[in-house]
């Protein structure tokens, strides 16, 4: 059962089109991260959604009813700001209560479930406070229970976690994700942080110039983007500009930059076509001995190692001055041994590879 | 020793800074002192300093001619154009900070220029208007002189109030079911207090002690407090209204003193 559909949404703002024919369906309890750069159309498909701007063509169906022409007020959706809005003249209690206040909710229930909501995001402790005593984190979770208490068809939540700080946001990360599941409310979550996308979300929709260009389960779409745009803004990738060589009955061979060759199975090019081959930092490997003249390997120096805690990156340079990135852990670069300027050769993990069109 | 001397420079420049600080305060609090002074003086005339100390001028308060009813008069126009000009002023701040609309820039200017205006020259506007429509020395033209007057003070301390206030807040209220009339009334208004309230005491200050504007729009019985106690002074030379004004100057300091501890108006007013 669909919990929420876009159909075609257009919208124009002061003379400009924001949003291009954007189509979704997310199915009722499902969570979608709306991931992107800023300004690619992924705050106003949310306000879109809770009714604040109206599309010029398009509809937005919730449960299979159109909205389109209805007020915020009337909608049922559960909005969680960025800076959270919480009503700084109305305690924690009154704040959650606010949405039930408007519903002309039955005040002896409305005590209880204010009471309920807050408990459930461990905050009962503080009902009777001002936001402005609250920590971030506690702000968040007030947005949050005053949100869920109206019980809405849709949450939206827009950068959730933008405002935390680091350890704070994996620990929301995890509860955010568990209260959305234990609640089974359809979710869109708008945010240009791939890694809160990637670990929220059921399904990520990555949105580029006022459309959705690609969307799909998280590991499905970091592992096989279909866009270059797309595997370059999720995680970063090194792009070879190659050559299809020849043409064999087991797939096509590419030649590229720094004496790079591979053979893939893929029919759909001709001698002399122009390809881009795609592959993360992370799947490509170092290798100083020897076996110079490995398949789809790159020769190049050592250029730069940049430490990145976890992972060390190191920049590559070729014979034709391209410089590509590898990321690797600090114990295999130590057993290496590799310093700046050394000549070494990387290898490609070929199941990684991506090819898109020029 | 080298410390000292780096620091040198900072601390003459500080000493100057506390020394005109103090000579701004001297210079704003001696004419009050002076005049609490004076109210206490037992002498018939003003003279400085004083030789013997008395209440006697309090009492005498109540012989300035018609003090009781012009300062009815004044409280009663003071308090209605604090109110409908507080009241005006939500509906042009918010249009002001809300929309955009052709002449924007031109209607800001134009609602808070009688800051800026000569009160002499808005008085004599104003009684050659009220008296090409006939309607000239009446209270309600006097009250209508004095919005003109104070209408600027609501609107510069409530767009303050505005431009401060978080956007999200009301979106958040309608997406919660609040109607936009609701949103307005439990989160908008709220959130202004602060504006409302220094708006509406400025407002009301301005105009109970307007001398300028007020002697072109009074006449016969309409009189306003000011300028029974100018008329006094130009009449007689006893302290009388030195102890009227010092009684005066001790209500307003309370009631600034309550209204900033409650709502903070003079931090929001300096923003």
């Amino acid at each position: 059962m669909t919990g929420l559909e876009l159909e075609n949404i257009s919208v124009w703002l002061n003379g400009q089109q924001i949003l291009h024919d954007v189509n979704l369906s997310i199915k009722k309890g499902e969570c979608v991260a709306l991931l992107g750069p800023s300004g690619c159309g992924k705050t106003t498909t949310l306000r879109t959604i809770a009714g604040f701007i109206h599309p010029q063509s398009g509809d937005v169906r919730v449960s299979g009813n159109s909205c389109i022409g209805l007020p915020p007020n009337k909608r049922n959706v559960g909005l969680v700001f960025q800076d959270y809005a919480l009503f700084p003249h109305m305690t924690v209690a009154q704040n959650v209560d606010y949405g039930l206040r408007m519903r002309k909710h039955d005040r002896k229930e409305s005590l209880l479930l204010v009471k309920e909501f807050l408990e459930m995001v461990q905050l009962d402790h503080v009902m009777d406070r001002l936001p402005q005593s609250l920590s971030g984190g506690q702000r968040q979770r007030v947005a949050l229970a005053r949100a869920l208490v109206i019980k809405p068809d849709i949450l939206l939540l827009d950068e959730p976690l933008g405002a935390l700080d680091r350890k704070l946001r994996d620990q929301m990360q995890v509860e955010l994700k568990q209260l959305q599941k234990q609640l089974g409310v359809t979710t869109i979550i708008v945010t240009h942080d791939q890694e809160e996308a990637l670990s929220l979300a059921d399904r990520v929709a990555v949105m580029f110039g006022g459309g959705i260009r690609e969307i799909g389960m998280p590991q499905d779409l970091y592992d096989y983007p279909q866009h270059r745009d797309v595997m370059d803004f999720l995680g970063g990738s090194n792009l070879l500009r190659c050559n299809v060589k020849s043409v064999q009955s087991n797939g096509v061979r590419l030649t590229g930059p720094g004496g790079f060759e591979v053979l893939i199975e893929n029919n759909n090019h001709k001698v002399g076509d122009k390809v881009l081959v795609g592959i993360r930092p992370e799947h490509l490997s170092i290798e100083t001995s020897g076996d110079m003249s490995a398949e789809s390997a790159i020769r190049g120096i050592v250029h730069e190692t940049v430490y990145k805690g976890t992972l060390m990156e190191v920049l590559i340079k070729t014979a034709d001055g391209e410089i590509f990135r590898a990321s690797i852990s600090p114990r295999s670069l130590d057993k290496l041994r590799v310093s700046s300027g050394e000549e070494i050769s990387l290898v490609l993990e070929k199941d990684y590879l991506r090819i898109f069109k020029e | 020793m080298q410390m000292s001397n780096s620091s040198l420079p900072i601390s003459i420049f500080e000493r100057i800074v506390s020394l005109v600080a103090w000579l701004a305060l001297f210079f704003l609090l001696f004419p009050v002192v002076l005049t609490a002074v004076v109210s206490l003086n037992a002498s018939f005339f003003i003279e400085f300093p004083p030789k013997d100390f008395s209440f006697r001028w309090y009492w005498n308060i109540a012989n300035i001619e018609a003090i009781g009813s012009a300062t009815l008069i004044s409280v009663s126009i003071a308090l209605a154009a604090a109110v409908l000009c507080t009241a005006l002023a939500i509906g042009a701040s918010l249009a002001i900070t809300r929309y955009q609309f052709p002449g924007k820039a031109f209607l800001t200017a134009f609602l808070l220029s009688p800051i800026t205006m000569p009160m002499v020259a808005v008085g004599i506007a104003l009684i050659q208007f009220f008296i090409m429509i006939g309607a000239a020395f009446t209270w309600y033209s006097l009250l209508i002189g004095h919005m003109v007057l104070v209408v600027a003070y609501p609107i510069r301390t409530l767009l303050a109030s505005l431009t401060l206030m978080n956007p999200s807040l009301e979106e958040a209220a309608l997406s919660l079911g609040a109607t936009k009339f609701r949103s307005f009334w439990t989160v908008t208004l709220p959130q202004l207090k602060p504006g409302l309230i220094s708006g509406f005491l400025f407002a009301f200050l301005i105009s109970f002690d307007n001398y300028p504007i007020s002697v072109f729009l009074v006449r016969g019985g309409l009189t306003t407090m000011p300028i029974e106690i100018f008329n006094y002074i130009s009449q007689n030379f006893d302290p009388t209204p030195a102890a009227f004004s010092t009684l005066y100057v001790i209500v307003v300091t309370i009631i600034i003193s309550l209204a900033e501890r409650r709502y903070r108006i003079v931090s929001y007013s300096i923003q």
